[in-house]
């Protein structure tokens, strides 16, 4: 029995979990980004205006990364970010040791703009579109950069709105900080899926990693319940319930625990009872 | 608002725990439980294929253990401990535990009803290495967690058992992010139980 048990456990304990990171050391935003699109963005070849593009972006993000329950991360609109700089729509995209003179310029949060430069950017229509976190220091991303295929030869612009979410939503995930993936059914699968429903499992699990719900449970007992939090820092109510459920928890398995192995509540007890 | 809130609960809690500590015996303590079964993780909620199905059955293993304190003959509170069998492919493992509190309700003999909260610890870890996949006409390196991290949520559980002397099969729910729509996932889990007296355990 207990063979059969094992051997149940070591043959299905493993499936698929294999989400990968844009960075070494595996970068991440802080836990709340905005969404932009460049105002001198016309999209003239992609066959969307800047307008359009913000909205299905940030419907995107809303749609699939602000939906994962397990992960602290806000994506926003922010909306359209005023720029002259025509390296946002000419430049090549670098993640770092840019040329301030031939590049896209390092920006803060996420934003996207429609770039036409064929040379670096998109040497063939197979590029949809391009992602770098190209404001990174060690282990933190300030800014990405999202360029949409705006070339000649782009195919972008023979995309349903669907497919462009699509897009636009793999994009997003290189943005804050996840890389490809081997799993055909994931967002961060490299082909773009115009079936696309939900994050796979292997999307959430990656989110996850990167934007981690933090525990801060002490703080929270002491702190909200009684209420003497600070109202610049307040406590979630997610972990308040949870602070409160695992000092149920807690004192439910001590009382257990000092009722049945402690002589001294038990001659009390006697005593009481006398 | 929120404060009011907060303050109802704890004023309820400790209303309960007071008349709990004053009726309290550890002959309540009833029985100790061993679960086995599998935990279907956001089932029919996570894409699962190109052309758009959603995830169906697949065995993930996980155990668990807890145990129950009779209020009354019909109302109990059971605290349990569980881990999910560690997941894992190329370069990333996962492992997830969890720590129940529920309050259940004995309808019939053969049936119990559940509800409570649980807190899920995640624990993801990667050994760094880098791998290759395909990027537009060419490939890129991508790169394995190389550190472990943790993510911590609180479900809302629901569930039912049906019990047959020492035995009892087990379906739970679990709702992640309860309050928020949009970002409401659900667990579920199908376990085989073994229930024990303590009586018979503290005997020995």
């Amino acid at each position: 029995m207990e063979k059969i048990i094992l051997l149940t456990f070591l043959l299905c304990s493993f499936s698929a979990k294999a989400f990968f990171l844009n960075t070494s050391t595996g970068a991440a935003f802080d836990n709340e980004v905005s969404i932009y699109v460049t105002s001198n963005s016309t999209c003239t070849n992609a066959g969307i205006t800047k307008e359009r593009l913000l909205e299905i972006a940030v419907q995107a993000a809303e749609k699939y990364w602000n939906r994962v329950p397990t992960a602290n991360l806000t994506l926003k609109r922010g909306g359209i970010l005023t720029t002259t700089d025509n390296l946002f729509l000419t430049g090549k995209l670098c993640a770092t040791g840019c040329n301030a003179a031939t590049d896209v310029p390092a920006v803060n949060d996420i934003v996207i703009a429609c770039n036409n430069n064929s040379v670096d950017n998109f040497p063939s229509s197979a590029y949809l579109a391009l992602t770098a976190p190209n404001n990174l220091s060690s282990s933190k991303i300030s800014g990405s950069v999202i360029l949409i295929n705006d070339t000649a030869t782009t195919s972008f612009n023979t995309l349903s709105s669907a497919e462009v979410e699509s897009v636009l939503a793999h994009e997003i995930g290189h943005a804050i900080g996840l890389g490809h993936t081997g799993k055909t059914e994931a967002m961060m699968y490299h082909l773009n899926n115009p079936d696309r429903k939900k994050l796979a499992k292997d999307d959430v699990d990656g989110v996850s990693y990167l934007y981690p719900n933090q525990f801060d449970g002490c703080k929270d007992i002491l702190g909200l319940s009684l209420g003497l939090s600070d109202p610049k820092d307040p406590p979630s109510n997610n972990n308040f319930i949870l602070s409160l459920f695992m000092g149920l928890s807690v004192g439910f398995l001590s009382l257990f625990g000092w009722i049945k192995f402690t002589p001294f509540f038990k001659n009390r007890r006697r005593l009481v009872s006398v | 608002m929120k404060k009011i809130l907060c303050l109802a609960l704890f004023l309820s809690f400790s209303l309960v725990a007071d008349c709990s500590a004053k009726s309290f015996s550890t002959k309540n303590f009833k029985n100790l439980y061993l679960n086995f079964g599998t935990w279907q993780e956001y089932y029919m909620q996570a894409q699962a294929s190109q052309n758009g199905e959603l995830n169906s059955f697949e065995f993930t293993p996980y155990f668990s253990f807890g145990m129950d304190y009779e209020l009354t003959s019909k109302h109990l509170l059971l605290s349990e401990v569980g881990y999910v069998i560690r997941q894992n492919l190329d370069a990333v493992t996962k492992d997830h535990f969890f720590w129940r509190f529920d309050y259940a309700y004995q309808a019939l003999q053969w049936l119990r009803l559940r509800a409570g909260t649980s807190f899920m610890w995640v624990t993801y870890n990667g050994d760094g290495s880098e791998k290759s996949f395909p990027n537009g006409n060419s490939t890129e390196v991508y790169y394995a967690p190389n550190e472990r991290k943790n993510t911590f949520n609180q479900t809302l559980d629901f569930g039912v058992e049906l019990m047959k002397d020492q035995f009892s099969l087990r379906l739970g729910s679990y709702i992640y992010a309860a309050n928020e729509q949009d970002e409401r996932l659900t667990s579920f889990s199908a376990s085989v139980n073994y229930i024990m007296d303590l009586k018979d355990i503290w005997k020995r």
